[in-house]
């Protein structure tokens, strides 16, 4: 039913997700657990978002290990998707980041309570609000422009 | 000035790749699996929606002892 090298991508995404979900949560045990406390709050941080780095180095070994596995007309279709559909995705995400941030929700669910509670805010905590949010959208968009801008750098010069 | 204005365009390729493989009784599995590439691949070259890299080019006209311009074309 399936091609070996169908069922090889698919098992290496699967492994590099699990060894990646373990790493992360023994990452965290460790970190947060009672015999971490010598390394005080701050440290803590540090070595939770290293936690986070490993498990996200395990999903790029196995994402690695799955594309090699494709043919190249399955690495094509894939650098495509990745492509067209991060721009289209990136694209369609200015109008909703923008009906969201000049609160278009109210305009959806006029009634729900969560929104409600927002229009008890002072001016100040609803900038305070549309910044937070304005900062979570960017944090995704400006990371993939800045990962695009970067491998194409790298492979420019790569093949001079 | 044809030369240059024929370079503008898109090329669209043609092959052979179906009626070589009928020609050897072949499916459209085995011929990924000498290929070693996934039958998607195969189906994908055979009705002209994908170009093959000049490597799988190569091997396919290896593979049918042919040369690669007698199996692919430039389409009219």
């Amino acid at each position: 039913m399936f091609e070996q090298r169908t069922l090889r991508v698919w098992g290496y995404s699967l492994a590099g997700g699990l060894v990646a979900f373990i790493v992360w949560i023994v990452g965290v045990r460790l970190v947060w657990g009672p015999g971490a406390s010598v390394l005080g709050h701050d440290g803590r941080i540090v070595a939770t978002t290293l936690a986070a780095a490993a498990s996200m180095a395990c999903l790029a070994a196995s994402a690695r290990f799955a594309f090699r596995q494709m043919d190249e007309f399955y690495q094509q279709g894939s650098r495509v998707a990745w492509y067209w559909g991060g721009i289209v995705g990136l694209l369609v995400s200015v109008p909703i980041a923008i009906f969201v941030e000049f609160g278009g929700l109210t305009l959806l669910a006029p009634y729900a309570s969560a929104i409600h509670v927002t229009s008890h805010l002072t001016p100040e905590e609803g900038r305070a609000r549309v910044a937070i949010f304005r900062m979570g959208y960017l944090l995704p968009v400006l990371a993939q422009g800045i990962g695009f801008a970067i491998v194409a750098a790298w492979w420019r010069l790569s093949k001079r | 000035m044809a030369a240059v204005e024929a370079l503008g365009r898109d090329i669209q390729m043609k092959n052979r790749l179906k009626v070589l493989r009928a020609e050897r009784d072949w499916s459209q599995a085995d011929l990924a699996e000498r290929l070693e590439v996934s039958r998607q691949s195969v189906n994908a070259i055979e009705t002209g929606k994908y170009d093959p890299s000049l490597p799988l080019a190569f091997k396919i006209a290896r593979l049918f002892d042919q040369p690669i311009e007698a199996i692919f074309r430039e389409g009219d």
